[in-house]
């Protein structure tokens, strides 16, 4: 590439950078969520019930006496890796169905963009809802199910790319040098897709954060006592006339989060490829 | 015990073999739509609950009733196959239909008759409208044969989350909340608007330990189970009080209850002592019971959709795990958790019973229901298999009480379960209204009894 | 532009189908039993077999498939388990509320974002259009239902200002009222739950709106326009605001599968009588048909949402229009 550094224009996004440092914080928080806890996150207290913020709980406990800030920190573990594994997921099939069928077009092309199509044309959550409320809920069906159910855009995203890249000298030429497909792909075609996936895939882990919350909110996440923020949010749910904190703190680190990561998101954007105004 | 006084039915006699029983029926009642009601509408409605198309939740009721005839228009006669302490009880579960209406009909056309959803009856309030997920209006029925209702219209807000139910209780919107979460009592009393009911309900908790999973065949190792978790704490502190621990599987409301049972104290120690006893302790120190190289773990199912269970589940992993005890809980969503606890297939569950007006242990204590009904935890005493059989046939109160007595004593040694406790309904009402007397089988008891002095009312 | 329509609604078909015919597999052989709605100490389990008879739960899952086709397509949505009624019945009431909420939503989504976003873009690079691309930034990033339950604690509970729950106040104060009285009690209802149910789509749309004006703003026919010493007024309503819509009105188009999805959380919380609480509830009581045909309608909605963005699209891009056939 001959632009000048990506680095520089990078940094030249304040709030690119501003949500950079925001994401390191978080990630640390999150690896350091033992350390920093003042209380184990499951611990009960059951005769401190609902106590409201104040200097023994920073942020107030649950009905269960369990301080709600370690819970937040622990449950941004959770939260965390599910948004990180799934996304990884999505983008991953995206990039492969979307590389498949820019490269071989044809009715390899048609059968997967009429996927997409069907796939898309279905609000996500009533489709989450139904499978995971129809299998056993579990973190790991959790994952897999955000990821399925998410690599559509990313697809359409890598399909145009590719479309129009085979056309290009260098893959018309590792073409007529004998290249094996899988080598084309791999090699020539990925490394120049790479960066408005990656700009999707920072942008998907704030949309599946969201996501796996409303679905920990109606029940459907991960189990107790294990707690991700949407879970935090729905055991705060039914105290919110007479305890607010439980369900205020939780949103409030998926706000900061999800702003991380889009801020993130359109930073690299910009910087990576201008032209990419979506 | 609940008692029957006359209420559609003047008067009523067993014949002399008590195989017959016939109603006298008031003659001054009419349906909702004028047309007068008859021992023929009684007639009509009775055979329908046996209707295998039509699955009456009642049908059970019915299993002793051959028949249902009216002799004329004001007398009906029910005919039994058999003598047993509930007939009376069975002749009233099957409530009467219109006959004018729903005549001609198939079961199956009654049973999906639009009639359900505009329907009439002989009560104090007649039905009005049914707005789907909204709200179902009730207005007074002028020609009610005890005298027209005082309240001129009951409306049922269909309000699908009980932080908008408190948040319409606070701001008046609503002004009666049937069986309020005991945490939102502290900010009621703090609402002087607002008076609080309590009254025991028919619900109690338990913990079902699977007695066929090997883990828990032991009666001991339940019994110690019993004794790791603190009831008392749980019913103070998340009941708040309203409510208290059971030891046995019959309510203290009910005419058979003793509280003559071996009862199992919270007590840690012992409990890790009696654990020891039976083979657990923890000998490679990681803070976990074990026995022959394998920890003392096992996985908890309840349902999904009721709160209070998975508190309890949450509060007794807690409890547990100070004894050794490792348990995962598992909530599943209500009709996978129904299905699974149905075929047995689960450790321990955490679930509740509400009891009926009938005390019966047959379906969830007889080793017959373990196969057919709500024995899920395989419990399987001859004892009580035996006791109960009798119990059910016994006419003679006092006999019949003292063969339960046995019972409760019995089931509870064995420690199949770890009861609980019972829950108190709390019911919230604006102190505008007078006369409310709510009573364990029904709120609405006398709803038209309910009164607002002419200054007080709001509507 | 009406045989490219036509194609689309043909091809929506097999879609559809395709869709439904997954959701039906899925929901039936997942565990779970939707005769549990009759376990109780009270009734004895041979009600539940009578019941999944009565069903027809008992015949194998290709017959029962079979007979779901045929009745299908015959229009016939079948019985609800839950609400013991024809499936039609329950959707005849339940989708005109979900419409109408999500109308709103979408009213305010378009008109808002459209506005804040041109109002930006007009003011680029000034203390508004920083404030602006903030407070939208948060609005995008926030977690809709939890943004709704913020606005109950705050708006209901403390402050009383708007009711918590169902579309308009009961039946005998409502009927009380005078035509503008009842407009008023409706829209005082749905107020909070169309806020935040649109959110998040409003925050979307501005930022889209304020990317696409400055786009067209810098283009050379709107420069030529301006050189033309047209009213600045014209040159943006008319030649630079039809042209920036363009990909907010596709934008639209795809976020009807967002708000239909947000409906189920919004319904929920704010108690909305709508068909996102009529698939949750119907999902965890594993009402079959309940879902099969709701789900169904959610499908097609959002087809029919992307048609109309289509639509909408070609009335304001004339190229579309005359070029007929040309597909995006």
């Amino acid at each position: 590439m001959k632009r000048p550094s990506f680095a520089r224009r990078f940094r030249a996004s304040h709030l690119g950078v501003a949500g950079a440092v925001g994401m390191l914080i978080l990630y640390f928080a999150a690896f350091l969520a033992p350390v920093l806890s003042p209380y184990p996150p499951q611990e009960q207290n059951l005769q401190a019930g609902y106590t409201a913020p104040g200097e023994d709980h920073l942020l107030g406990t649950d009905k269960f006496g369990r301080d709600i800030l370690s819970r937040v920190l622990h449950g941004s573990r959770i939260s965390l890796s599910i948004g990180f594994v799934a996304v990884a997921l999505s983008i991953s099939l995206g990039t492969i169905i979307g590389m498949l069928a820019g490269y071989f077009r044809g009715w390899v092309d048609t059968i997967l963009m009429r996927t997409v199509d069907v796939l898309l044309s279905f609000p996500r959550l009533i489709l989450l809802l139904a499978v995971i409320a129809l299998f056993r809920p579990s973190i790991y069906l959790l994952v897999v199910m955000l990821g399925v159910t998410g690599w559509m855009g990313t697809a359409r995203i890598v399909r145009g790319e590719v479309l129009s890249l085979r056309e290009r000298e260098f893959v018309l030429a590792a073409r007529a040098l004998g290249f094996s497909t899988p080598r084309i792909l791999f090699r020539h075609i990925l490394p120049n897709i790479l960066a408005p996936v990656i700009v999707a895939a920072t942008l998907n882990i704030g949309n599946t954060i969201l996501l796996e919350a409303s679905l920990s909110f109606l029940g459907l996440g991960v189990q107790p006592p294990a707690a991700s923020w949407g879970s935090v949010i729905n055991d705060g749910r039914e105290a919110l006339t007479h305890a607010w904190w439980i369900a205020t703190f939780p949103g409030l680190a998926i706000l900061f989060t999800v702003i991380c990561f889009n801020l993130v998101g359109d930073g690299l954007r910009d910087a990576l490829d201008p032209r990419l105004e979506r | 015990m609940a008692t029957y006084s006359p209420w559609l039915a003047e008067s009523w006699k067993f014949s002399k073999d008590h195989k017959s029983l016939t109603f006298l029926l008031r003659n001054d009642v009419t349906w909702h739509d004028g047309v007068r009601f008859s021992a023929y509408d009684v007639e009509f409605a009775a055979p329908l609950y046996k209707e295998p198309s039509i699955a009456s939740s009642v049908v059970r009721w019915q299993d002793h009733i051959t028949n249902v005839v009216a002799l004329d228009s004001f007398r009906v006669r029910f005919d039994f196959d058999a003598v047993y302490p509930y007939q009376f009880t069975d002749a009233n579960v099957a409530k009467p239909l219109p006959r004018h209406i729903l005549e001609g009909l198939t079961p199956e056309e009654i049973r999906d008759s639009p009639f359900h959803r505009s329907p009439i009856g002989t009560g104090p309030f007649q039905f009005d409208s049914w707005t789907a997920q909204q709200s179902i209006v009730l207005t007074a029925y002028e020609e009610y044969f005890e005298g027209r209702p005082h309240l001129d219209r009951v409306v049922f807000k269909i309000v699908p989350d009980r932080v908008n139910l408190l948040t319409q209780l606070r701001t008046g919107e609503i002004d009666f909340y049937p069986k309020l979460p005991p945490h939102a009592l502290q900010e009621l009393e703090e609402n002087d608007a607002l008076e609080v009911i309590e009254v025991p309900s028919r619900v109690y908790y338990y913990l079902g330990w699977q007695n066929d999973f090997p883990l828990f065949a032991d009666r001991k190792v339940r019994r110690a189970l019993t004794m790791a978790i603190d009831r008392e704490t749980i019913v103070s502190t998340l009941l708040y009080g309203k409510g208290g621990v059971i030891h046995g599987p019959i309510l203290p409301f009910l005419w058979a209850y003793t509280s003559d049972v071996p009862t199992i104290p919270y007590n840690q120690d012992e409990a890790k002592r009696l654990f020891a006893e039976t083979g657990w302790v923890d000998s490679d120190g990681d803070g976990w019971l074990d026995k022959d190289g394998e920890k003392f773990e096992f996985t908890m199912k309840t349902n999904e959709n009721n709160d209070l269970r998975k508190d309890v589940v949450v509060i007794v992993q807690e409890m547990l795990a100070k004894v050794g005890v490792k348990l995962h809980p598992e909530t599943v969503e209500w009709t996978v958790f129904a299905e699974q606890v149905r075929g047995r297939q689960f450790e321990a569950s955490c679930y509740g019973w509400s009891q009926g007006v009938k005390v019966d242990l047959t379906s969830i204590w007889h080793s017959r229901s373990i196969e057919s009904s709500y024995n899920m935890v395989s419990y399987r005493n001859d004892d009580v298999d035996r006791l109960i059989d009798q119990a059910v046939l016994e006419l003679d109160r006092g006999k019949a009480k003292r063969l339960w007595a046995e019972t409760q004593r019995v089931i509870a040694g064995d420690v199949p379960y770890t009861f609980l406790f019972y829950l108190d309904d709390l019911y919230a009402i604006d102190k505008r209204f007078e006369n409310v007397n709510i009573i364990t089988y029904a709120w609405h008891y006398n709803l038209h009894q309910w009164y607002v002095p002419p200054g007080k009312r709001k509507y | 532009m009406i045989a490219y329509l036509i194609r689309r609604l043909l091809g929506a078909i097999p879609l559809l189908f395709g869709i439904s015919t997954l959701i039906f597999f899925v929901v039936h052989l997942a565990p779970g039993d939707p005769t549990s709605l009759y376990f109780s100490e009270d009734s004895d389990p041979e009600i539940a077999e009578l019941m999944r008879h009565n069903f027809g739960l008992d015949r194998p899952l290709p017959e029962q498939y079979g007979i779901w086709i045929f009745r299908f397509f015959r229009g016939e949505f079948g019985w609800s388990y839950g609400h013991h009624r024809p499936v039609a019945d329950v959707l005849r009431e339940a989708v005109p509320n979900t419409l109408l909420l999500s109308s709103v939503a979408l009213v305010l989504i378009f008109v808002l974002g459209v506005a804040t976003g041109m109002l930006s873009a007009v003011k680029h690079h000034s203390t508004l259009d920083k404030i602006i691309t903030l407070v939208t930034f948060f609005f995008y990033s926030m977690p809709g239902f939890w943004f709704a339950l913020m606005l109950l604690l705050l708006f209901s509970y403390q402050l009383g200002w708007f009711p918590s729950s169902h579309m308009r106040s009961m039946e005998f104060i409502y009927e009380g009222l005078t035509p503008l009285g009842r407009l008023a009690d409706r829209l005082h209802h749905i107020a909070l739950p169309a806020i935040a149910l649109g959110l998040g789509s409003y925050a979307t749309v501005a930022r889209y709106t304020r990317a696409s004006m400055l786009e067209v703003i810098r283009s050379d026919y709107v420069r030529t326009a301006r050189a033309k010493g047209l009213p600045e007024r014209t040159v943006l309503f008319r030649h630079a605001l039809r042209n920036a819509l363009l990909p907010v009105i596709t934008l639209l188009g795809l976020h009807i599968p967002f708000l239909i999805s947000g409906a189920v959380l919004i319904e929920t919380i704010f108690g909305w009588p709508g068909m996102g609480r009529v698939i949750v509830t119907g999902i965890f009581q594993r009402d079959y048909p309940l879902i099969m045909a709701s789900t169904f309608l959610a499908a097609s909605m959002v087809v029919a949402g992307n048609l109309l963005a289509d639509i909408a699209y070609g009335f304001v891009d004339p190229r579309i229009r005359h070029a007929g056939e040309e597909e995006r």
